[in-house]
């Protein structure tokens, strides 16, 4: 187990300094020059030179990528080139709170709907209920986001006027322990924007999945013991029945962060996604590194929860 | 046979399965009984209904699965004790409430499942798997039912049995793994026990022992055993009578050496022919000519008829019904057993 995670994080740091570097030549490559979008049309031709001296962006590109990387293993994220001298891990600092917290709860919304809503519609397979987790499940997985996004807005904060159409909640709120809850309300519309989709994806596979299970002959012999219904489906079944979910929902926990970028931009929320795009359209390279190395990371910690979360829930898995 | 004590009779079982192709007739008035302590084998081509007599006597047919008709009486006195019955009658099977025929699950009546590859669950283990049915069934907790669950290790000679207790299925051998399902199965000492193909995935060399073992535990315990196979081998080594199926009904029961040397329904009689006999030379296998038919839409009256030698009209109109021939304890379901007969007396025996 040890062995393995070390190994796991062995990997990871290799696969780090080659996104690193990819991501470097990348957006060193992409038109524009940071210093002139930062100053504008009318910046003169040596206040830009200026600002290139002091982003170093006048050295050679080698240099760069190595005074970026040495940054990097000392834990310095550099500097923003928008937000300058702001630091760049506190850029992400200052706007990961608030992601996280509508991130989370979209999972946990995800999660909470669909894996009950699966159970039942498989264990009344055919039914009114089953059909009616089907038809929601399929509408789920095809809308857009953003345009799920939009609708609500129109429909619930603007129609209705149930919620605010963009969160109106102080900073930090939301991550104190009652905060927690009463931002819901607040954050309702973002939340189900995004665990919409990943809610129908869940509930189909698990759904699915426990058809599949409930046909196994060890579910046929977990009823001839004399085992309930109860204990049948929920013991015997679930957990065998949850081993292509928990994948699914580590997958989610990554696509998070592309959905962000379109949910933050219609809720007009400043978090992570936000300042992603907002780093691409002003050029701010070492936002955009830095971000893409922590998204990395990222993947690769959710990769290695699901690895461990597996050997949990199934034994056949030996981690290695 | 008639001194011996009745465990259970079932009578006219109709079971239906509602598939999307159609309604699937897969049982159509099965009727056998079966006494205490006997082992019953069930034999018949594949798909003539002989899982889904046991899964229809267990109710566990799942959701596509019904059972129109029929009954099932069982006379197990330990189950209607369980059951909370004080009166003289049998436990009628079929209208237990539901939660009441959880007491007969595991307890009166258990089954072991073909594939020992699959039958256990494979996230949990060994152990946890006894637990569960000695927990239900007998009423122990902590200590006391691990050590009973230790001891029926041992019992199917496992051993040591408190590593075995520990280990997951997928650590386990098949042999090992259908020596844990018959633990299982027998843990609360049911009077009666269904095993469908129990030996069909094992390596030849572990089958004879898994058998033997079966039948060892079966006299301990004094139970039933319905046993379900295409091996007649098997069934002409560990049964007692002989109960054949086609397409959906009980064509004859017999006991064995009667089922062997003179089988009577011309579908057994192929059936038995169809056995290579090692001792006897051939010029070739007999085999019963035609497929099995489709139970969707399956042929009128006699449904051997499309197959059988001795059809006639009455043959392909009604279905016959189950008669004593020759004995009281040989059943046959046929039309023409005054022809069959003849034949035979002209061909001095069949086999
Ligand atoms: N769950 C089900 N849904 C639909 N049809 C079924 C189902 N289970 C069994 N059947 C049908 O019922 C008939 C009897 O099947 P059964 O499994 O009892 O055959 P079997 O005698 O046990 O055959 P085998 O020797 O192959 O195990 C077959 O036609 C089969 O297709
Ligand atoms: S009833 Fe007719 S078809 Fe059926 S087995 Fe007898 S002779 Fe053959
Ligand atoms: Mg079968």
């Amino acid at each position: 187990m040890r062995e393995y995670i070390v190994k796991k994080l062995a990997i990871a740091i290799l696969v780090l300094i080659g996104v690193y570097t990819i991501t470097f030549f990348l957006t060193f490559m992409l038109p524009g020059d940071p210093a002139r979008v930062s100053l504008g049309q009318h910046g003169s031709e040596e206040a830009v030179e200026l600002i290139r001296q002091q982003w170093g962006l006048d050295e050679p590109r080698y240099v760069q990528y190595i005074a970026y990387l040495k940054g990097f293993v000392k834990g310095d994220m550099g500097v923003s080139f928008r937000y300058y001298p702001r630091e760049v891990i506190d850029l992400i600092k200052y706007r990961f709170p608030v992601t996280a917290y509508y991130g989370l709860w979209s999972i946990i919304f995800a999660v909470l709907l669909s894996i009950p809503l699966g159970v039942i519609a498989a264990y009344k397979q055919n039914s009114p209920f089953d059909n009616f987790a089907v038809l929601i499940s399929q509408i789920g997985v095809s809308i857009p986001n953003f345009w799920l996004g939009m609708m609500l807005i129109a429909v619930i904060a603007v129609r209705l006027g149930w919620t605010n159409p963009v969160p109106e909640v102080e900073y930090g709120y939301y991550w104190t322990p009652v905060g927690f809850f009463v931002s819901l309300k607040d954050y309702a519309l973002p939340i189900i924007t995004v665990g919409t989709g990943m809610m129908a994806s869940n509930t189909r596979l698990t759904r699915s999945s426990m058809l599949e299970v409930v046909r196994e002959d060890y579910i046929t012999l977990a009823r001839a013991k004399g085992l309930s219904e109860r204990t049948v489906i929920l013991k015997h079944a679930l957990r065998n029945a949850l081993i292509p979910v928990v994948t699914n929902v580590g997958l989610q926990f990554l696509l998070l962060v592309g959905g962000a970028v379109l949910t933050e931009t219609v809720f007009g929320i400043n978090g992570i996604g936000k300042l992603y795009i907002d780093a691409i359209n002003y050029r701010d390279y070492p936002v955009v590194i830095a971000l893409t190395l922590i998204y990395t990371g990222g993947v690769v910690i959710v990769n290695l929860l699901v690895d461990l979360l597996y050997s949990k829930i199934d034994p056949r898995v030996s981690l290695r | 046979m008639s001194d011996k004590e009745i465990l259970m009779e079932v009578k006219d079982l109709v079971t239906r399965f509602y598939t999307e192709d159609g309604v699937v007739k897969a049982l159509e008035g099965v009727t056998f009984s079966l006494y205490k302590g006997e082992t019953l084998a069930l034999v018949g081509e594949t798909g003539c209904g002989k899982s889904v007599t046991a899964l229809s006597i267990l109710r566990l047919l799942g959701m596509s699965g019904k059972t129109l008709k029929g009954e099932v009486l069982f006379y197990d006195e330990e189950s209607k004790k369980r059951l909370g019955m004080t009166g003289k009658g049998p436990i009628e099977i079929l209208k237990l409430e539901s939660k009441q025929m959880l007491k007969i699950r595991g307890f009166g009546m258990s089954m072991i499942t073909q594939d020992p590859m699959t039958s256990l669950n494979p996230v949990y283990t060994v152990g946890e798997q006894l637990l569960e049915v000695i927990e239900l069934h007998k009423g122990m907790s902590g200590d006391e039912a691990k050590k009973e669950a230790l001891r029926l290790i041992e019992d199917v000679e496992l051993t040591p049995p408190e590593e075995i207790f520990k280990k997951y299925p997928h650590q386990l051998s098949g042999g090992q793994r259908q020596r844990i399902v018959i633990s299982i199965s027998l843990a609360a000492e049911p009077a009666l026990i269904f095993a469908d193909e129990p030996t069909t995935a094992l390596d030849v060399t572990i089958q004879a022992r898994v058998l033997e073992l079966m039948q060892e535990l079966k006299e301990k315990f004094q139970t039933s055993l319905i046993l379900i196979t295409h091996n007649l081998g098997i069934v002409a080594e560990t049964s007692d009578r002989i109960c054949v199926m086609y397409a959906g009904r009980v064509v004859e029961v017999a006991d064995k050496f009667t089922l062997f040397k003179r089988p009577l329904h011309p579908y057994s009689q192929g059936l038995i022919a169809a056995v290579p006999v090692v001792t006897e030379k051939r010029d070739r296998l007999s085999y019963i000519g035609g497929t099995v038919p489709n139970l969707i839409h399956p042929p009128s009256g006699c449904r051997f008829h499309p197959r059988c030698p001795y059809a006639t009209d009455i043959c392909k109109e009604k279905m016959p019904e189950l008669k004593p021939v020759e004995t009281e304890d040989h059943l046959v379901e046929c039309w023409h057993m005054d022809e069959v007969l003849k034949d035979l007396e002209e061909k001095g025996g069949v086999c």
